[in-house]
């Protein structure tokens, strides 16, 4: 199962989805957009802080699809877990290719919920 | 840092039309092409055995419109009547057409139907993760 219900993300455990997330930005009273090197980060952590999911994305047109693939939650327990987007422009990367910070990183919305619900075949 | 030069962002969401990943995404595709005839024969095999099965599986996914089933799901069923279908699968997803059971109004027919709908119409996808 999978669904979006707001910004509350419903999957079940091991499914597969792809949302679609579109980015309304303006820099005063022109319209922004995003370049080919600035990225969004899409991070899933649990209670105690720690990243269950963590998915770069290049933009294009301020649009990227999130992908939940069988291997991001196949092993994870279900529950509440909590999400966001953070848009880097001119990310900057360590030797490992890591971002590690950028000319901008901006939070659009507070962390939201996601609901890994629970399964009773085992792929 | 000026605060005039941080644009204002926003975001919203929305579920892809297919909330399947596609395959030229993180998936390893590799042994597809070797596989596809035996894939083949184990969907006509699996076809015909779903039939007799149609009333369990509806009552199994009533609720559950719209949304992609992994095989472990329906494994259970699957293996029992089609065992060759399984074998060798890491990953199956099966798409039940609208015009199955109690689906919702608003179910996706993800699926080419056949002329014959009784018989149901089934898309099955086979992926090496």
């Amino acid at each position: 199962m999978f669904y979006v219900d707001g910004y509350t993300i419903n999957l079940s455990r091991g499914d597969t989805g792809a949302i679609r997330v579109k980015a309304n930005a303006s820099l005063g009273d022109e319209a922004f957009t995003f370049g080919t090197d600035d990225r969004a980060l899409f991070s899933v952590k649990n209670g105690q802080g720690e990243t269950i999911i963590e998915h770069i994305y290049q933009m294009e047109d301020n649009e990227f699809t999130i992908y939940f693939n069988n291997s991001d939650t196949d092993n994870v327990a279900a529950g509440a877990y909590t999400w966001d987007i953070r848009y880097i422009i001119n990310p900057y990367y360590d030797a490992n290719n890591n971002i590690i910070d950028g000319d901008q990183v901006i939070t659009p919305k507070e962390a939201q919920t996601l609901n890994l619900l629970n399964v009773v075949g085992e792929v | 840092m000026s605060e005039s030069n941080i644009p204002v962002v926003t975001f919203d969401l929305q579920v892809s039309e297919t909330t399947q990943a596609p395959l030229d995404s993180t998936l390893t595709v590799s042994g597809m092409a070797a596989d596809a005839a035996a894939v083949g024969e184990a969907i006509a095999e699996a076809r015909g055995a779903l039939q007799d099965e149609i009333d369990d599986i509806t009552t199994a996914f009533s609720g559950l419109a719209g949304s992609l089933f992994p095989v472990g799901s329906v494994i259970g069923t699957l293996s029992a009547v089609a065992p060759a279908f399984i074998t060798g699968a890491t990953w199956v997803e099966i798409m039940i057409p609208a015009t199955w059971g109690d689906l919702e109004d608003g179910s996706r027919d993800y699926v080419d139907k056949t002329e014959d709908d009784t018989a149901g119409s089934l898309h099955f996808w086979r992926r090496t993760v």
